[in-house]
């Protein structure tokens, strides 16, 4: 089994298929790593019959193993970073981090509170933006480059 | 008198316990509740790193206990084991049960789960299939929030009441509010009061249907999920164009509320409310006459009134074992609180009681909105002091805030919520049903992990 994953991910890489001009499907794996829950209530809103996240191809998958994008919600905290790591770390190449608003952007817990500290509308709202990997400030962006 | 006496002696008296916490200041202070609703703080100082712990007079403050233990070092003299709960400690023998025989063995879930959840882990003990105990470790989005509160305005310091639970965000703000204002000698002015019921309210209904639809996912009934999810949905609408918040962020401040939703607004409201009452009826008429719904939904996950009593299970938790409690009570006119028609505590009558519970909160804010809603202010007048205690009915259950202060700053804020008060609940009814129910009798209570990891 190990060796036939292995072989499929070197096939995977060696013939590095480009994506098609038109996106067909992406699978996101969602990693809370410390969010006030909000994000969590709108993403599971986005598969519902007003968005349908469904229809362009993007499907919230159970595993890391299944998935082209890691969705991180939540400025990681401490007891998550590790956790998301291995997540991280399961997942097949090519892959993506996104995350949700404006929460894991900043990366320390005293940057997330400043900027809740003012009335945040944009975050939280189901005006979620993927991203491609994001560059993080204060986390060395090699750990978590692919 | 010493401390863990005075809190016998309110018990015996008919005082519910209500928090636990520590301060910096080398003192544990106890909340208790009224059968009337009022509260009241005990304060013990801590001598020599110790004190006599309470859990074998209150089980309900097993939790506190253990959290003061972790984050302000007291150690509560017989309380043994003193497990750890926010510390993780990497050892398993130091924060599980041991569970020993013939054939059990351990099942390890999560911090990450396999669908939109928050994070946290579960160590199921089982033997088959059958659940012996379940070992639950939170505090994986621990963000120290009420540590990061101390020393900022009161004013200001809401926003770490606000953003420890995006899902009871009104609730545990207005929590906040109420205990400043009482620390500030601020009374709550008919207006004021109108404009947070309407916010909290609002929150209630989005919840409660968000849980119906929960419980549907559950059983894995797609149309009833999609159909709740779509109600769900459209009150974070209706909170948006109100308040413009779908999470109603921001809506509740300090000694007042800027809250103001004209005639039109207003009048828009009740008629979307109205809309939603017919769809969630026709579709909790849909479910309960479903019988591929209800013939998933047995009388598993039992919290029966005397383990309400004994866990200190609050909010529809409590209310579906028949323990007929809610804060509103106290603080609403003409209001009561209601109980399934076989409330034995199980999943069908807590999933039951939200449907009660909605109806009951739609009915609420046809009421309150038959006018605009103006901006209040709170009354100058009251004693001043320096602590301040709010509480009030979070979807989840009774919600506490405790506020102490120097001046104007926060000295130190606990905020004790009904997620956190349940828990313990969850792992009691999990305890000998079967490992595939869990997802169902967790999806029953449906508590926030954040604003239990704060």
């Amino acid at each position: 089994m190990l060796t036939l994953l292995r072989d499929l991910r070197r096939t995977r890489r060696a013939i590095a298929l480009a994506a098609p001009d038109r996106g067909r499907s992406l699978a996101i794996r969602h990693v809370d790593a410390g969010s006030c829950n909000a994000c969590e209530h709108e993403l599971t809103l986005a598969s519902s019959p007003y968005y349908d996240l469904q229809r362009f191809g993007l499907g919230i998958v159970a595993s890391p193993r299944h998935a082209d994008v890691l969705l991180v919600t939540g400025p990681v905290t401490m007891r998550m970073w590790e956790p998301l790591l291995v997540a991280y770390n399961a997942m097949p190449e090519p892959r993506r981090v996104a995350d949700s608003a404006t929460a894991p952007s900043a990366a320390t817990s005293s940057a997330w509170l400043q900027s809740s500290s003012a009335r945040s509308t944009s975050c939280c709202q189901s005006t979620f933006a993927s991203q491609a990997a994001r560059r993080r400030r204060t986390r060395s962006p090699k750990r978590y480059s692919a | 008198m010493t401390h863990r006496d005075r809190v016998a002696e309110a018990l015996e008296a008919g005082w519910r316990f209500g928090a636990l916490y520590a301060t910096e200041g080398g003192v544990v202070r106890t909340l208790l509740v009224s059968p009337a609703g009022e509260t009241r703080l005990e304060t013990a100082p801590v001598e020599s790193g110790a004190l006599p712990s309470i859990v074998d007079l209150v089980p309900a403050a097993g939790w506190d206990e253990r959290e003061a233990h972790d984050l302000y070092g007291v150690g509560f003299d017989d309380h043994e084991p003193l497990r750890p709960l926010v510390d993780h400690d990497l050892d398993l023998a130091r924060w599980t049960v041991p569970i020993r025989g013939r054939d059990a063995y351990q099942v390890a879930v999560g911090p990450i789960h396999a669908g939109v959840i928050e994070s946290g882990h579960f160590r199921f003990h089982v033997v088959g299939d059958k659940i012996l105990h379940v070992d639950a470790r939170l505090f994986y989005k621990h963000r120290g929030l009420e540590k990061a509160a101390e020393g900022s305005k009161l004013e200001a310091g809401i926003a770490f009441a606000r953003r420890a639970c995006g899902a009871c965000s009104v609730a545990n703000s207005a929590a906040y509010a109420l205990a400043c204002e009482s620390a500030l000698g601020l009374r709550v002015v008919p207006d004021l009061a109108r404009a947070r019921t309407i916010l909290l309210e609002l929150e209630r209904v989005w919840s409660h249907l968000n849980d119906i639809a929960a419980a549907c996912s559950g059983t894995g009934l797609a149309a009833g999920n999609n159909r709740f999810a779509e109600l769900t949905e459209r009150v974070r609408r209706l909170n948006a164009t109100l308040t413009g918040h779908r999470f109603l962020f921001g809506t509740v401040q300090v000694g007042g509320s800027d809250a103001a939703f004209d005639d039109t607004a207003v009048r828009a409201a009740r008629a979307e409310l109205a809309h939603l009452r017919e769809a969630a009826a026709s579709g909790w008429r849909e479910l309960t006459f479903n019988s591929s719904f209800q013939d998933r939904l047995p009388d598993i996950g039992i919290v029966a009134a005397d383990d309400v009593h004994r866990l200190g299970t609050v909010g529809p938790a409590a209310r579906a074992a028949g323990v007929a409690e809610d804060v509103r009570t106290h603080a609403y006119d003409d209001f009561e609180a209601v109980t399934p028609t076989r409330a034995v505590g199980a999943v069908p009558a807590r999933v039951e009681q939200r449907a009660l519970e909605l109806w009951q909160s739609l009915e609420i804010l046809e009421r309150l909105l038959d006018r605009p809603v103006v901006p209040a202010a709170a009354d100058r007048g009251g004693v001043e002091g320096e602590i301040g205690v709010g509480r009030l009915e979070s979807p989840r259950g009774a919600t506490s805030c405790i506020v102490e202060r120097v001046g104007d700053r926060v000295a130190r804020m606990h905020l004790r919520t009904g997620s956190y008060a349940n828990w313990p609940s969850v792992v009691h009814a999990a305890t000998d049903d079967l490992f595939p129910d869990f997802p169902l009798i967790n999806k029953s209570f449906e508590l926030c992990y954040a604003c239990v990891d704060r």
